[in-house]
Order: structure tokens, then C-alpha cells, then sequence
């Protein structure tokens, strides 16, 4: 694997996103919380700080797995389809390269996106608090400012992050569609790890809740990395537990990119 | 050339067949209106589920069930009498704070509009204390929800031991001010009285860091201050009468026991009827005022 290809290749994919307006979700993650705004403040009974702060935080979640699990499906696939993986394979560019690479863009890409959406987002809760009176913001559980806000979209980042490792993994071996719906049930099952965990107390099979648990554990587990509650209501964080939760999903995209690359240096492009 | 007068055509195409959609719209719903829902349904009863489906959109599902209570207490509130009026309210708070067990402000508002008498809300003061206890399980600390389940028990059910009970036990969690103390012990000691009730609400109209608690409290402080009034007016009545006077507050004021016609906080002004008893007025806003076990 070679550092400079690799680079080449994440260059290449997020100009690529750029040429395909990835960068306009922040079009519509501003119109959406700007909307949101003016239309939230007769129907929340005084909540519309919350609202607009779990809004900007949901469309940024949003957005991004959408971003991840379209592009990301389609990053092998789409090469594979117009044959142009035959003439960047001929290229003297590892296949791990190209793989890494195309990894590494996306992830860019998202990140990139992930920046500007966060800094519209302080933007306009700027803005609310310019606009409120100081007696409703001693209310607030939370500042405007709240650099804890940086976060829960970090970690937003980070599950994001997964996601696009699923898909790539799906895409070196099955169709770009399949590929989305076997993404996005990994990131449904990633929500659901707690059921798998007590499914004994659902089922009497001892077998059936033996499969379940080995399964929680292999499973990615993503609600850890859901900050976005404590951060808004301004509860602590249960730090050592997203530690370990980001530690985890770290190593899963790991064993997920290397899967990748073992999987796609054994396919016959011939 | 040729192509910049097809696309032209076009746009002008697309333009004319948008007016003529809306144009059929306005047509479809002027001859034959949409039936309005007979009663609201709510698709979703399950807090379980609703969590479940929500995947790491919680938060997002709860502000949304929170603006359909918002919007179905204010809609209600409006709306003529009705079989089944209010009967979502408690059920979509009940979602709310299932979905986001932190959102206090669902929970105490949410009880608020629970508790309210019948028309001007369900009069479930019950539904009230389990939205208030659900939200304590979930945030054992907060004074906050003990002081509202003290003040449900005050207002609304009368029970003056237990809400004293509640004031005392909210005085004992962290960042409680000192005033909750003083509270269990007025309400001790004057439990039912104007004063008691008053210091109450002044309290709550203090802390209040959301616009509608801040309205509901000044606007049970008027009507406290009605309570005020209709004493002070009674009682110079009860003296122009056994001097003779006429029960009529222009002959009151010509008399000089009066400024001028006596207004309400709201602004109507009051009703002296022929026995020489003060009310307010049928339309004022005010009406019907709260009764208290011992006037002052």
C-alpha cells in the first residue's frame, strides 16, 4: 500500500462528489433548519431552541448516512459497472490502495460536509440567541455556544465513519441495491444491539438467546455514540463508555476496510 | 436558436400546467371540501414501538409528538364540545417523554395542561401527577418536577398535607431554592388561602423560563387580584348602601366612593347587580375565578 496512491485516489473521489453536488446538502440543511425556525416558534410552547438544536443534529445524522450509504454503495460497484476499475487497476496502484483510497475520500467528503453543516448549525443558534430574551435563555440547559455540541457531531463523524465502511465492504462483492439495503441494516441492527443483548428474557431457548448475545457482541453497537440527548439537555456524558464505544467502532472499521481489501484482491476482474 | 425557443416553450409549458394543477386544486375544494376528521387518531400507541422505530431519531420524534400536544390542547381548547375532547393529549405526552425521558419542560407544561378544568383543558390532574412521577423516575434530582407535583396537589386536588409533603421533599434536592422551605411551611399552616395561593403562583410567574408558564401564572395572579378587588368593592358597597346609596357604580363614583367604573386586571369592568353583589363581568376573560376555603 502506498501512501501517495492513496491520497491520489481520495483526492479523486471527493472531486468526484464535489462534480456530483454532495456539498449541496448544506443547501438544504440550512433551509431545513432555517424553516424550521420561523415555522417551530408558534407550535413549541417556548421549545424551539430544543428543537432546532435535535433538528440540526438529526438532519446532520441524516444527510450523512444518506450520503455514506448512496456514495459509499456505489464506490466499488459503480467502478466495476464502467469497467474503469480495469484501467486504474492497470495503473501501478495496489488494489488495497485503490480501496483505502476510496475509503479515505468519502470519509473526507463527509467530513468536509460535516464541518460546513456545523458551522451553519452555531450559525443560526447564533442567531436565536440574538434574538431571544435573556429571562428565556436563563431557561436553557444549554448554551448556544455549547461546545459540547462539537460532540455529538464528532461522534456523529465517527458512526458515519462505519457506515461507509459497511458499505464499501458490501460493495466489493454485491450489487450496489443490495449493497444500500445490507448497509442499512447494519445501521438499524446497530440501534437494536440492547434487544439482542436481553433476548433471553424474550425467548426460552437457551440456544436461540446464546446466538443473540454472541451477536450483540459482533455486532457494531452505535447507541453509545449517541450523544445527542445528553448534549442538548446539558446531562453529563458517560465518557469511559463512548470511549470504549469509539475504540469499538474504530477496530469494526478496521476488520471492515481490511475485509474489503481481502475480498477485492481475490476478485477476478479478468 | 431553434433549441433556446424549445426550452422557452417549455418552461412556459411547465409553468401553465403548474397554474392549471393548482387552479384544479382550488376548483376540487371549493365544489366538494375534504371532510374533517371526525375524531384525531393517533397511529401510534405504543411508547415501546415508537422508541423502537425512532432508531437515533428520539429527539426529533419527541419535539414532533410534543407539537401534536401543543397543537391538539390549543386546537381543542377551541374547539365546541365534543365526546372525546382532549383524549390524545395524554397519550402523545406520554409518547414525548417516553421518547425523550429528559424533556422536562413536555412533562411540566405537558401537566399543566392536564390538570386545567374542564372546558379549558381535560381536568386530569391524575394523568397530571403520573406525567410529573414519570419524569422524576427519569430525573430523580430535579426539584422542579416535585415542587409541580406539590402544586397539582395544591391547586388542582386540594390536598394541602400532601403538596406541603412535596414542597419539603423538593427543598431537600440539590439547587432547590430556599423558598421551596418557606412554602411547605405556608402551605402547612394556610393551606387554601388567598395568600398561600398567591405566593405560589408569584413563585412560579419568578422562575418561569418558558413563555406559556409565565402567562398561565400572571394570569392566575389577576385573577387573584379579582379575588382582591371584588372584596375591597364589596365591602364599600355594603357601606354606600347603608347609607343609602344607589347599587350603581356611576352613582358610586358621583358619590365620590369611587375613582371611576371599576375594571377587572383584564380590563372589563366589574358587575354590581340590584343585591349589591360585586362579580365580574360574564365576558371577561377572568371568569370563572378560583374558590378559596377562607377569604381574608
Amino acid at each position: 500500500m502506498s501512501l501517495g496512491a492513496i491520497r491520489k485516489v481520495a483526492g479523486a473521489v471527493f472531486k468526484e462528489s464535489v462534480r456530483d453536488r454532495v456539498p449541496y446538502s448544506l443547501v438544504i440543511f440550512s433551509v431545513i433548519l432555517m424553516a424550521a425556525s420561523f415555522l417551530m416558534s408558534r407550535l413549541t410552547a417556548g421549545q424551539d431552541f430544543k428543537v432546532i438544536k435535535d433538528l440540526g443534529l438529526a438532519t446532520m445524522n441524516a444527510i450523512g448516512l444518506l450520503i455514506a450509504i448512496f456514495i459509499g454503495t456505489g464506490l466499488v460497484a459503480k467502478e466495476v459497472e464502467k469497467r474503469s476499475v480495469y484501467a486504474v487497476l492497470a495503473k501501478p496502484i495496489s488494489r488495497s490502495s485503490f480501496l483505502v483510497g476510496k475509503y479515505a475520500g468519502l470519509v473526507v467528503t463527509l467530513a468536509v460536509n460535516l464541518a460546513m453543516m456545523t458551522v451553519a448549525f452555531y450559525l443560526m443558534l447564533q442567531y436565536m440567541a440574538w434574538t431571544t430574551d435573556d429571562w428565556i435563555k436563563q431557561g436553557w440547559r444549554a448554551p448556544a455556544d455549547d461546545p459540547r455540541l462539537l460532540l455529538a457531531i464528532g461522534l456523529i463523524g465517527v458512526q458515519l465513519m462505519l457506515i461507509t465502511a459497511v458499505a464499501l465492504f458490501f460493495s466489493t462483492f454485491s450489487s450496489p441495491l443490495l449493497s444500500m439495503l445490507l448497509t442499512l441494516a447494519v445501521w438499524v441492527a446497530g440501534h437494536f444491539s440492547a434487544d439482542l443483548r436481553d433476548f433471553q428474557a424474550a425467548v426460552d431457548s437457551p440456544a436461540a438467546a446464546a446466538v443473540a448475545r454472541a451477536l450483540y457482541y459482533a455486532l457494531p453497537n452505535l447507541d453509545p455514540l449517541d450523544v445527542k440527548n445528553e448534549v442538548v439537555h446539558g446531562l453529563p456524558i458517560a465518557w469511559p463508555a463512548v470511549g470504549l464505544g469509539v475504540g469499538s467502532v474504530l477496530a469494526y472499521i478496521g476488520v471492515l476496510v481490511g475485509g474489503a481489501v481481502l475480498v477485492f484482491n481475490r476478485r477476478d476482474f479478468k | 436558436m431553434a433549441a433556446a425557443i424549445r426550452d422557452r416553450a417549455t418552461a412556459a409549458l411547465v409553468i401553465g400546467l403548474l397554474a392549471t394543477a393548482i387552479g384544479l386544486q382550488a376548483a376540487r375544494e371549493s365544489l366538494a371540501p375534504p371532510r374533517a376528521a371526525l375524531v384525531p387518531t393517533l397511529w401510534l400507541q405504543s411508547t415501546t414501538v415508537a422508541r423502537r422505530l425512532a432508531l437515533s431519531f428520539t429527539d426529533l420524534a419527541a419535539d414532533i409528538y410534543w407539537m401534536r400536544a401543543v397543537v391538539h390542547y390549543g386546537s381543542e381548547r377551541r374547539a365546541p364540545e365534543a365526546p372525546g375532547r382532549y383524549a390524545l393529549l395524554y397519550p402523545l405526552l406520554d409518547l414525548t417523554t417516553t421518547l425523550d425521558p429528559h424533556f422536562d419542560v413536555a412533562a411540566r407544561l405537558g401537566a399543566i395542561y392536564l390538570s386545567e378544568g374542564y372546558p379549558g383543558g381535560p381536568g386530569r390532574p391524575d394523568q397530571a401527577l403520573a406525567l410529573l412521577e414519570k419524569g422524576l423516575r427519569n430525573d430523580p434530582d430535579r426539584w422542579q418536577y416535585r415542587h409541580d407535583i406539590g402544586f397539582v396537589n395544591y391547586w388542582w386536588l386540594k390536598d394541602y398535607a400532601e403538596a406541603a409533603r412535596q414542597f419539603e421533599l423538593a427543598s431537600r434536592l440539590p439547587r432547590a431554592p430556599q423558598w421551596l422551605r418557606t412554602m411547605a411551611g405556608v402551605t402547612l399552616a394556610k393551606g387554601g388561602d388567598r395568600a398561600g395561593a398567591r405566593q405560589l403562583w408569584t413563585e412560579l410567574y419568578t422562575t418561569a423560563d418558558v413563555d406559556w408558564l409565565r402567562e398561565a401564572s400572571a394570569y392566575r395572579l389577576k385573577q387573584l387580584s379579582a379575588l382582591d378587588d371584588i372584596d375591597a368593592l364589596t365591602a364599600i358597597v355594603t357601606a354606600a348602601r347603608a347609607q343609602g346609596l344607589a347599587l350603581d357604580w356611576n352613582a358610586l363614583v358621583r358619590a365620590g366612593r369611587l375613582r371611576g367604573v371599576p375594571v377587572d386586571p383584564a380590563g372589563v369592568a366589574y358587575v354590581l347587580d340590584a343585591d349589591g353583589a360585586v362579580m365580574l363581568a360574564p365576558t371577561s376573560p377572568l371568569q370563572p375565578l378560583p374558590t378559596f376555603e377562607d377569604h381574608p
